[in-house]
């Protein structure tokens, strides 16, 4: 029987080299993480989508967004049909000032004897993780208007709100 | 056991203490990273680029002149007195337009010093008294990509975007006012009544498609014929224009198809009816060289023109907004 004692330098060296590299597997694999990544990508995609429609709201001559919404047809608008007529100038404006990587749709909300939540421009499902901007606009009797609009009882008294919702996610 | 009293240290032990010691000293070196994960580190980068973008999209600004008991918003005329920085313009009746900047605030805060801007912007904290910036870089740019200059000035302030560190970026979008302002300038080519021009001086000083709108038109004895437009053509140029060379017609919003042009009045033209009919001419930059003046004519029948007098009446001061983003960016 071997009562020596002594532990051989090769085994020694080999045990020492594994706990050592452990422990510091161990401690440098704690991260801590702070999960602000998500929020700030949203808040930046709520940003776009809202300068978006403010901009083509405060268009000061030519077309703004109170034109484009006079001018729509009563279209609606499917995956099928994703840009009706009416709408070609309002998409070609939108897809110019926001950035490529960033897909929308556009729907009329607005009260025809009922609440009438209209596609108006589809690109896609919006799937998840997609932003919704709204800005209101005002039709009243004096706005130049398609047919369809003019058949929806607009008078001096009783003008009509629009919300155009933009809808947008990252492709 | 034979007692070994020779005093020297076996290669066993010293093999032994070697590795000890030497795993010992490695251990302790990396103690103090164990605790690395909870050194403060900036964690509201994201917040200040948001506030930094609000501020200055959705705010005139502000000076005050306390000795003369003086304040307002247009800081950008009394840079002395500056409170408060702000991009957004104000209308006559006092009213901030959001998103909509105005040419002289961002003019001025092109040259603003960074000690100074870190102030009016608040883009610092202040830890025990102790006043540490942010670094930063706010930018403004084409929506295409290039730096936006106003009066060959690059609208950038702050400092170079470092290559180390982590940044958090707001990008925004926004209208500027360029300045380009052009007034069309009816002026009768002193013709006889039936070949009626109007002829509008241009410069092109900017790479843009050039727009002429006119509304408010004086057409006579409705319900007559209807007033006609019947071409369009650019001097310097090459004749009169067709829907091919970069020219778009739109009445009243909608796009008029492929128009076509001859130098009679028979062939099919744009007609319009009303007072209130609003026409737009969209002509391409293409058509133009940068820096070169043109002569642009467009010959209309059926419209009571006044020999010397401009015949479009309440013509709309024509701002070219360029469209471009305001890019924020916010580092430690």
């Amino acid at each position: 029987m071997n009562d020596k004692g002594q532990m051989h330098t090769l085994e020694g060296l080999a045990a020492a080299v594994l706990v050592i590299t452990t422990v510091m597997f161990i401690t440098r694999a704690t991260v801590v993480v702070t999960p602000q990544i998500e929020l700030a990508l949203d808040a930046q995609l709520k940003q776009y989508s809202n300068d978006a429609l403010t901009i083509v709201d405060s268009e000061p001559v030519g077309m703004n967004l109170t034109k484009y919404v006079a001018a729509w047809n009563g279209i609606e608008a499917n995956i099928s049909l994703q840009v009706p007529d009416g709408m070609m100038d309002l998409d070609n404006d939108l897809s110019a000032i926001m950035p490529d990587n960033i897909a929308y749709n556009v729907d009329f909300v607005y009260w025809n004897n009922s609440l009438k939540t209209t596609h108006v421009i589809v690109h896609g499902v919006p799937p998840d993780n997609s932003i919704t901007a709204s800005r209101l606009v005002t039709l009243h009797s004096t706005d130049l208007k398609s047919s369809y609009w003019n058949g929806t009882g607009i008078t001096d008294l009783n003008p009509r709100v629009v919300e155009v919702r933009l809808i947008s996610w990252y492709i | 056991m034979m007692k070994d009293d020779l005093g020297q240290a076996s290669l066993d032990f010293l093999a032994g203490v070697i590795i000890f010691m030497g795993s010992l000293i490695m251990i302790i070196q990396f103690i103090p990273g164990i605790f690395t994960p909870f050194q403060t580190e900036v964690t509201d980068l994201n917040s200040v680029a948001y506030r930094t973008g609000v501020l200055l999209l959705e705010d005139p600004g502000w000076w005050s002149n306390t000795s003369t008991n003086t304040s307002g918003t247009d800081w950008e005329n009394h840079l002395n007195n500056t409170q408060r920085v702000g991009l957004a313009s104000v209308d006559a009746a006092n009213k901030t337009t959001p998103n909509v900047l105005n040419k002289k605030k961002v003019e001025k805060f092109a040259n603003i010093s960074k000690d100074n801007l870190t102030e009016f912007l608040g883009l610092y904290r202040n830890i025990s008294g102790y006043q540490l910036e942010y670094g930063y870089n706010i930018s403004l740019f084409y929506l295409d990509g290039g730096l936006l200059k106003i009066n060959d000035t690059n609208i950038t302030a702050g400092y170079p975007i470092p290559a180390t560190q982590d940044i958090a970026k707001i990008e925004r979008l926004v209208m500027v006012d360029t300045g380009e302002i052009s007034v069309a300038n009816g002026n009768l080519s002193g013709q006889p009544p039936a070949n009626k021009k109007v002829q509008i001086n241009y410069t092109h000083l900017q790479d843009r498609d050039f727009k002429i709108i006119i509304t408010s038109f004086n057409i006579t004895t409705p319900p007559g014929p209807p007033a006609e437009l019947n071409w369009v053509q650019v001097v310097p140029g090459s004749g009169i224009l067709k829907g091919s060379d970069g020219l778009v017609i739109k009445l009243n919003g909608t796009t008029m198809v492929s128009p076509t042009f001859n130098s009679d009045d028979n062939t099919p033209d744009i007609k319009f009816y009303n007072q209130n009919d609003e026409f737009e001419l969209i002509l391409s930059k293409n058509l133009f060289t940068i820096g070169q003046t043109y002569t642009i004519e467009i010959k209309f029948s059926r419209i009571d023109l006044n020999y010397g007098v401009m015949i479009f009446n309440n013509l709309p001061k024509l701002v070219f907004y360029d469209r471009g983003k305001l890019t924020i960016e916010v580092w430690q």
